[in-house]
């Protein structure tokens, strides 16, 4: 579907989990255009846990459908372990947990995390095993037979969770996962969400407004700026791992969380002026 | 609890309607007045019963047959609106100028066509329902939540899957809302058929009984009709209840 691009041949070989190369992003509207995303360049390893956080409309939520395939750049590349992205959404190498949970109403918690093994048509005895496993991992272990409906919103996102990785993804894919929750609720789902990327070995993506939940959680951190959406910074988070609820009292933690904000403010309000 | 009070409520109201409805006839009491009272109500569909029963059959049986086939094309020109957008729209354009025709100015129509018979009674009631179910059901298909889809997407669902796990599945509490609206509006539109000749029909009784001046009559068929709708209406609403309680329209008891 998409050109193949020669320049990226050499960077599909070094391995990198996730290529984007000056990927940019415009909608029609009708009468004029919307730039959402303009000269994004990035490239993420294997198992590295990386984070998107930016004002709200600068294209976060744009990004991670771009890199899932599940909308066509206007320019650039998305190359996911070498392939393009559609390509890799067709092999089923994401997982992707929504804004919302997005669970289906009608079914129970556990046929909720079996939707995907049906879709792929993983037999019946293990795909019962499978779910149950994942129920365990995200701690809802006795909620299996209950209607989402009944759930609290913390343990709906824990239930999109185990269904994102019920398909053993290569990569996982956040998009505000925690967004609607309070802040204690939120810091003891990262400390899962934490411990459950360390079990899957994945590589994971995630997209925030909470500049702590970022540093908490990833290895790096990537900057957007608005309008259109760029990258105008990007962090290394140095801390160890595993990271635990104590540490967001420290310095250095403290250290990161405030370059980071400095940087989200001044892209902000400064704009296009920022770095390239 | 709350339920309790508003029941009360509905209670207290209803009999406050009944009370001056018998208030009026009774202030118009006397031979020829063109006001049936509640009790004199009762007893006249007691007293026609013999000739109710067969006309409610009938009319019940034209308005179920033309409610399923509006119902049956309704649902295949919406699904087919899943996979051809712009088919769809040019459908629903024709189905509302369909729609915009009185049916009392096609029935004569239908008449020459079909005769008198049940053809023509159950295609009024079918193009009474029919439109009602198009609109909710193919809009109700093209507005699935596109983080669903999205979801579903990621997993590598074929289009088939999609719409049968996804997008249906969604969109069925809006059709089984849609059939509150067309059971009566069928029930009606035979009821109306029925003007333009029939040989029974709660319509026929409606008729035979204002030529005649027979009050009760009148009363008792218009009763019966009424009847027959609401409880058109009450058949889908407590299915839809029943069959969707995870649907918000559901969560709270209202109508
Ligand atoms: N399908 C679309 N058609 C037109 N414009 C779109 C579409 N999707 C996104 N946009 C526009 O692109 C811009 C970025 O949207 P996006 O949802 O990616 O932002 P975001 O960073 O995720 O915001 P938020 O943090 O509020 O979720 C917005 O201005 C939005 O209006
Ligand atoms: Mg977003």
């Amino acid at each position: 579907m998409i050109s193949t691009p020669a320049p990226l041949s050499q960077s599909e070989t070094a391995g990198g989990a996730i290529t984007v190369d000056s990927l940019g992003m415009t909608f029609d509207l009708g009468k004029q255009s919307l730039t959402a995303l303009a000269g994004i360049s990035l490239e993420m390893k294997h198992g590295e846990f990386c984070s998107f956080i930016g004002p709200s409309g600068c294209g976060k939520s744009t990004l991670l459908r771009l890199i899932a395939g599940l909308i066509e750049p206007s320019v650039g590349t998305v190359r996911v372990d070498g392939e393009d992205a559609a390509t890799a959404r067709q092999k089923r190498k994401f997982g992707f947990v929504f804004q919302d949970a997005v669970l289906l109403p009608w079914r129970t918690v556990i046929e909720n995390i079996e939707l995907p093994m049906i879709v792929a048509h993983v037999p019946k005895q293990e795909r019962r095993q499978k779910a149950k496993d994942l129920l365990d991992l995200v701690g809802l272990a006795d909620f299996a037979q209950v209607a989402p409906a009944k759930l609290s919103g913390g343990m709906a996102r824990r239930v999109a969770i185990a269904r994102s990785l019920v398909l053993d993804p290569s990569i996982l894919l956040l998009d505000e996962p925690f967004g609607s929750l309070d802040e204690i609720t939120r810091q003891r789902m990262n400390v899962e969400l934490q411990r459950i990327w360390a079990a899957e070995r994945c590589t994971a993506v995630l997209v925030t407004h909470n500049v702590g939940e970022a540093v908490f959680l990833s290895d790096r951190v990537i900057v957007l700026g608005a309008r259109p959406g760029r990258i105008i910074a990007e962090r290394i988070i140095d801390l160890p791992r595993p990271r635990t609820l104590e540490m967001i009292g420290e310095p250095r933690f403290f250290e990161h969380t405030r370059q980071l904000s400095g940087v989200l403010l001044s892209g902000a309000v400064v704009g296009a002026e920022s770095d390239a | 609890m709350r339920r309790l009070t508003s029941g009360v409520a509905f209670a207290a109201l209803y009999g406050l309607l009944i009370f001056l409805w018998w208030l009026i006839a009774y202030l118009n009491r006397g031979a020829g007045s063109p006001f049936v009272g509640p009790v004199q109500l009762v007893r006249a569909v007691w007293d026609q019963w013999p000739v109710l029963q067969p006309s409610l059959a009938a009319t019940a049986e034209e308005a179920a047959l033309g409610f399923a086939a509006g119902v049956c094309l309704a649902v295949v020109l919406s699904l087919v609106t899943i996979r051809f957008r712009y088919l769809g729209t040019l459908i629903g354009r024709l189905a509302l100028v369909l729609y915009s025709l009185p049916l009392i100015a096609i029935a004569p129509l239908l008449v020459i066509w079909f005769g008198a018979g049940l053809v023509t009674k159950v295609t009024i009631a079918a193009l009474a329902s029919f439109f009602l179910v198009l609109v909710n059901f193919s809009t109700a298909l093209v507005s699935t939540d596109r983080q669903a889809l999205e979801m579903m997407e990621v997993i590598g669902a074929p289009f088939m899957t999609v719409s049968v796990r996804v997008r249906i599945p969604y969109a069925l509490p809006s059709l089984f809302a849609s059939f509150r609206a067309a059971a009566p509006a069928a029930v009606i539109g035979a009821t109306v058929a029925e003007w333009v000749g029939a040989n029974q029909g709660l319509g026929i009784t409606i008729l035979s009984a204002m030529q005649s001046y027979s009050i009760p009559l009148l009363w008792s068929s218009i009763f019966v009709v009424s009847l027959l709708s609401l409880v058109s209406y009450g058949f889908f609403a407590v299915l839809g209840r029943k069959l969707f309680p995870w649907h918000e329209s559901n969560a709270t008891s209202g109508a």
